[in-house]
């Protein structure tokens, strides 16, 4: 093995991550927990740049020019431009929001859907009804969620929301990318569960490397 | 019955609008009334703002539902959705979920009150009484082979958090058509007929 393919698969030494963060509410538990792993990423050395869809007003729905051009180079969409270059930049995906409908928020999904498009999270060769990832400096997707429902029936709704985490939108990246999943269930405002639930994201998110 | 068809793509002229245009033939021809309803050309704002959400934090605490200020095209998309004895769903498949249109649509519409209830010891009851059918029709830009890897999470929203709002002797039809961009004329005329045939003899 040549020592710039050892190079090339070797972990990187330093975190830089992106949060993108999807609440409606500054003083939900989800938006606590962004700030808690924000600081907890700073406070262990890494970078952090975030993402708040909500604060900058973000439009999710993805237009009938975006639809019809959706193949088309990046370049011709500059409004996605800056949070594209942020895809790009980071090597973990930090993602803050509450499960609804067993699922992301509309908010997150078209961010998914306007955001992640070909020339940025992945290529579709002509004819091709595969696409290849292009996001491969993403090594590690941190979910950062809380549940209106108990454990169980969010099982028995199939989790949606992990499974579209985990196996589509992990797919685009590193071929090695983890996942890290951090639910709070049952969000009956327990001071005490929540505040457990904030350590446990702040103690998880200050040892990523 | 009386049928909801929504559907959510942004082109006019696309195979997903083909698809609702016919399934709205088929349901006519079979003797039912049809409400259709286009989120794009209605363009619904589909993000929860936060006097909503924090209408479910109320709930939470309170045990009960207290009443909340909706917008108007809410309110009446609420009286489509009460009215409707079936509820048939057009849309594309991206990122092996609803378009945000979509899922904006049921967050908002699917409420408290609407598709669920509190009985009198505060637990949830399925809310959508009168919904006897739900039908999914959804394209994918993926082979079925990969949907069924990445797991069809569309699907499961509709054919299962959805439905159990409607309660247990409702039903779901599942109508896929995979592969969309790679398709036939020929492949896709067939499916054209199979969901005509198929809204027909919904019952």
């Amino acid at each position: 093995m040549s020592s710039a393919a050892v190079v090339g698969t070797a972990p990187p030494s330093r975190v830089r991550a992106l949060v993108v963060h999807c609440h409606p509410s500054a003083e939900s538990t989800v938006s606590m927990a962004r700030d808690r792993a924000a600081a907890a990423i700073t406070g262990a050395g890494g970078e952090v740049r975030q993402i708040d869809l909500y604060a900058e007003g973000f439009e999710p729905v993805l237009s009938a020019w975006e639809r019809r051009n959706h193949l088309a180079d990046p370049s011709t969409k500059p409004d996605i431009a800056p949070h594209a270059q942020l895809l790009e930049w980071c090597n973990t995906l930090v993602l803050t929001y509450p499960t609804w409908w067993s699922g992301q928020p509309a908010m997150l999904k078209g961010w998914f859907d306007r955001v992640w498009v070909q020339g940025i999270a992945y290529e579709l060769p002509a004819g091709s009804d595969r696409i290849r990832p292009r996001l491969r400096n993403i090594r590690r997707i941190v979910v950062v969620t809380s549940y209106g429902g108990p454990r169980w029936r969010n099982m028995l709704e199939g989790e949606s929301g992990r499974r579209v985490i985990r196996r589509a939108m992990r797919a685009v990246c590193h071929p090695l990318c983890r996942t890290t999943w951090l639910g709070l269930y049952g969000t009956d405002g327990n001071r005490a569960r929540r505040s457990r639930f904030l350590d446990r994201v702040g103690s998880r998110l200050s040892r990523l490397g | 019955m009386q049928v909801l068809v929504v559907v959510a793509h942004p082109c006019a002229e696309s195979f997903n609008h083909a698809i609702a245009a016919r399934a709205c033939d088929g349901l006519v021809e079979g003797g039912h009334t049809v409400d259709r309803l286009d989120l794009y050309a209605d363009a619904i704002d589909p993000v929860m703002p936060a006097a909503e959400w924090h209408h479910y934090v109320d709930i939470a605490a309170s045990g009960s539902l207290p009443t909340t200020a909706l917008e108007p095209w809410v309110v009446a998309h609420i009286e489509r959705i009460n009215a409707a004895d079936a509820l048939v769903l057009v849309y594309p498949t991206w990122w092996s979920s609803l378009p945000a249109v979509l899922k904006g649509w049921i967050e908002r519409c699917m409420r408290p009150g609407v598709a669920f209830k509190l009985d009198s010891r505060g637990r949830m009851r399925p809310g959508l009484s009168r919904l006897r059918r739900i039908v999914g029709i959804s394209t994918y830009g993926s082979s079925w082979w990969y949907v069924k890897a990445i797991n069809d999470n569309g699907r499961r929203i509709i054919a299962r958090a959805l439905r159990a709002s409607a309660g247990p002797r409702s039903r779901a039809t599942w109508m896929p058509f995979y592969s969309v961009d790679t398709s036939t004329a020929d492949r896709r005329t067939a499916f054209l007929d199979r969901v005509h045939r198929t809204m027909r003899s919904l019952r």
